[in-house]
Parts: structure tokens; sequence; C-alpha cells
């Protein structure tokens, strides 16, 4: 005879089985809807939910969540109950650039001029993001009359290398990056690329990016054109075009 | 006052398709928050992945034509400019078809393109495009294999007590679909679970490397890295993927109180030396 089958077979388990569930069970809630062909049973019914503001309030709210709320234990994880924490979760994925013009004036021969264009950016949840850059070809006046793309001070920075552009006998069109994004491949203010030429057949580098969510992210970028005393007189012209996605 | 100044909902977008669905539809509110009107077209590239972080490589020599895509909107296609005005929201209905009865996956990103406002604004120099990702999996069969632990390492090599441990490496996905992290690090010391982890969620692309990252206080990816100060001693760790019952990897280490050490023979030296010149 075995001692264990004698408990679980006894009838006197099972009572002490039923009162324990009947007594000492948690009460559950829910919800509970029925018709002649339907029956639907929700753990809860979120009956609304939403931003609300006045001038000097900003509300989230959930109506209808069973225990609604946030709450963490210590070193673990969060719970954030209730559909008003999904503002919280989806944020927008937004990109600005300050002006769409820039203009260098009159060039002199052999002094480097600048001009800057900010680009701020605001990322979802748990992405990151990224920027590539591209012309569409050579700053020129007509396809056979351009200012080069910097090879800066040694003829050794590319479209996805920095170097040191500090000389005026480096003659060309670049850019340098500052921005919290941007230290992996601009290392100082004097670190400049030649922006990727699309009429070349080159493609687009990644200019700035990082890892994790950001708000509000600003980043400047510098431009640059150096001219020789050969440079013709003329107007010109190209596009730079910036493309931003976020990290998969 | 902004020149563009664009935003783009949902930033990404992973879809699953069995074998009954031939195409799919997923809108994008695509809004201008600046004052001014600007133009845009739409565009899907496909991508590869750039780099173990997330980052993606776009080029024109990429095709997939497992899948396709077209503009639901009546009055709009693929590549049709549209102005939308400043302060205006826009959505955009994309349909993807299916082309293939194969298992497959395909990564692509959803543009909308800025141009110039008029064809004749040659002054302007700067544009911007802003994507939206796409994570597409059709025809999924079978159960997935488990993900891998790859280039694991603890750092740095001597393990102080004060010295914070960083826990580096990179999961791997054998699969051909993509598929995201569920895991945790849990470390223990005389068989007791001392500390525990959450791996980041991220998505690993089909037959890609992720590089490993737990989640922070604020929900948010950051390196791994084990809380000091450690009592010395011997300490296990293992790694949980997808929650099975074995783990992905086991590691051990051990923490010894080289700075404590190192300081008490400082003290020691100074007063040997001192007492030393004394008696001299």
């Amino acid at each position: 005879m075995k001692p264990k089958s004698i408990i679980f077979t006894s009838p006197l388990f099972f009572l002490c089985l039923a009162i324990a569930c009947g007594v000492g069970g948690s009460p559950v809630y829910a919800q509970h809807f029925s018709s002649s062909s339907y029956i639907i049973d929700w753990g809860n019914f979120n009956i609304t939910s939403g931003h609300k503001n006045s001038t000097t309030y900003r509300l989230t709210d959930t109506v209808g969540q069973n225990a609604p709320g946030f709450s963490q234990k210590i070193g673990g994880l969060k719970v954030k109950a209730g559909f008003q924490y999904i503002y919280d979760t989806f944020t927008e994925f937004s990109f600005s650039i300050d002006k769409l013009n820039i203009n260098f004036g009159t060039l002199t021969p052999g002094v480097g001029v600048t001009d800057t264009n900010i680009l701020t950016i605001t990322t979802p949840s748990g992405h990151g993001y990224q920027i590539t850059a591209q012309e569409n070809h050579y700053l020129w006046t007509t396809p056979n009359n351009y200012i080069p793309d910097t090879s800066c001070d040694n003829q050794d920075c590319t479209e996805s290398l920095s170097t040191e552009w500090v000389t005026n006998t480096s003659y060309g069109f670049g850019f340098n990056v500052n921005g919290i994004g941007a230290t992996g491949y601009f290392p100082s203010p004097n670190h400049y690329r030649p922006f990727a030429n699309i009429a070349t057949g080159k493609t687009p580098e990644i200019i700035i990016s990082e890892n994790k969510p950001v708000k509000n992210r600003t980043a400047i970028i510098n431009y640059k054109v150096l001219i020789s005393s050969l440079q013709s007189a003329g107007k010109y012209e190209n596009f730079i075009t910036y493309t931003v996605t976020p990290k998969y | 006052m902004a020149a563009i100044d664009l935003t783009i909902k949902p930033a990404q977008t992973e879809i699953v398709l069995n074998q009954s669905t031939s195409s799919y539809s997923q809108a994008y509110d695509i809004t201008n928050n600046s004052s001014e009107a600007i133009r845009l077209y739409s565009s899907v590239e496909t991508w590869i992945p750039a780099d173990t972080q997330g980052s993606v490589t776009y080029s024109s020599s990429l095709v997939n034509n497992d899948f396709s895509f077209s503009l639901v909107n009546s009055d709009l296609r693929l590549g049709q400019d549209f102005i939308l005005a400043g302060n205006q929201k826009k959505q955009l209905v994309l349909k993807i078809s299916v082309n293939t009865n194969e298992s497959t996956d395909g990564y692509y990103t959803f543009f909308v393109n800025q141009k110039p406002i008029n064809d004749s604004a040659s002054s302007q120099q700067n544009l911007g495009r802003l994507g939206s990702h796409l994570l597409i999996s059709s025809n999924i069969k079978g159960t997935p294999l488990s993900l891998e632990v790859k280039n694991f390492t603890l750092s740095p090599h001597l393990k102080d007590i004060f010295q914070k441990i960083n826990i580096s490496g990179e999961i791997y996905n054998p699969n051909i679909h993509y598929q995201a992290i569920d895991g945790r690090i849990i470390i223990s010391k005389n068989k007791q679970d001392l500390f525990e982890q959450h791996l980041f969620p991220h998505t690993i692309l089909a037959k890609n490397f992720r590089t490993l990252s737990c989640i922070d206080s604020n929900q948010e990816p950051s390196p791994c890295s084990l809380p000091i100060p450690l009592w010395p001693g011997y300490y296990q760790g293992k790694i949980i993927l997808n929650n099975s019952s074995t783990p992905s990897l086991t590691f051990s280490f051990f923490i010894f109180p080289y700075s404590v050490v190192i300081f008490i023979i400082i003290v020691f030296a100074i007063l040997f030396l001192s007492l030393r010149k004394k008696h001299c």
C-alpha cells in the first residue's frame, strides 16, 4: 500500500482543496458580457484614455483599468498598468533642419569660408538613430566648372573618414559635425570630410549616430569652402540631402 | 523658424505574414511641424545591416522582389509629389504585397523625401529624408532555433571589488526570420542568485548578430555591467535566452580585493621605510 496515493484519492483531500480555494483564494475581477449568441469575459475593460491639457496642467489618464498605475519591485521590472502609459512608450520620430539655404557669399581665394546648419532629432523609445549625408553633385556652375570636394591637409580624408583640414592651401568643399552623436566620426572641430557625391557613384555615409533614444538632440553641421586663385567666377551650387532613420 | 521639421509615426513596424496573407496595409502619419509648406514624395528602399548596433546601409544595387509596395491613397502614388502645408498632418497608407510562397524576410524603409518647394528654387541647398523601418517575415514554418551567444567577454581581466565588471558579447540569430531577444543574465555566488538583469529586446535580423545590451532603469538599452562593490569570492553567471530551461552560456569569475591589498602593502611599506630611517 502506498500512503501518498491515499492522500490524493481521499475525498477528504478534495474537501480540503475546495475549502482552501473557496476561503483562501484571491477575488477575481472581470467584465462579463453575454447575449443569446455570444459570451465575452474580459479581464478588464478600458473605457477611455487620453491627453488632457489646461494652461497649468498636463494629464494623461486611463479609465476602466483594473489596478492602474506605476509600480516597480526594487531592482525589478516596471509595471505601467493602463493605456495612458503608451504615451510614454511610443514617442515620435522627428527631424528638423534650421535653414535650407546655405550662402557662402563672395569667396576670396585662399580664405576659408564657413556656414552652419543645426539638425535636431527626437527618436522613439528603444531606438537610436543614424543620419547619412550626400551631395547631388560637386559644388558647380556647370558640370565642367566645379569646386572639388576636399581631401583635407594630407589628401587623406574620405567620405567615411575625417582628417584635419586647417591649411589654406588645401582647396575644396567639405564639412564637420559638432555634437554628441558625431564625436566618433569627427574627433575635433578641425576634422573634415567631403560629402558622398551621388553623381560619381558614391554611397551616402553615416555622419551622426547614437544607439540610445534621444529627445531634441542637436548637431551642428559646419560647411567649409576654400578656393584657389584659379577658380573661375560664377554661382556655384549643389544640394545636400540628410537621410534620417531609426536604428532597427 | 525651422526650414524643415518633419515627424513620422510609427518609426518601425514588424510584420509577420502567414501563408494565407497576400497583402498587408500599414498607415503612416506624416506631420509638418513647421509653419512653412513643404513638397514631399514617398519611396521604399531595401537595406542591409551595417553593424551589430542597428545601423543600416542603403544601396541602389540592393533589390528584393519578394515583396512589392504601393500606396492605397486614392490621390497618390509612390514617388508622386505632394504638398504638406505648415502644421498639417497627412496619412499615407502603404500596401505590402507578398510575391513569393517561400519562407523569407524582407527589410525595407518607407521614406518621406523632401523636394524643393518649386523646381526653380535653385538656391536651396539642403533637403531632408525621414524613414520608418519595415521588417517583414512571410510564410513562417516550423519552430525557430534558439538564439546563440557569441564573442562573449568579461572585462577587466583582473576583477577588483571596486571595479565595475562589463559584460559584452553578441547574440546570433540562426533562423531565416528576424527575432527579438528575450533573455536575462543571472549572477550567483555560493549557489544563490545575486543579480538578474534583463536583456534589451532588440530585434536580430535573420542569420545576423546584435550587440548584447541590458535594460537600464529608464527601460532603455545600455551596456551590461555588474554593480559595485562585489564581495571577494567565486561567482558564476549564466545567460538564458527565450525562456530556455538550459542556459545559452555559463561563465565564472573570481573577485579579489586587489585595491585593498595594494593599499595595505603601500601603508606597510611606508611604515617600514619610516621605521627603518628612524633606526638608522
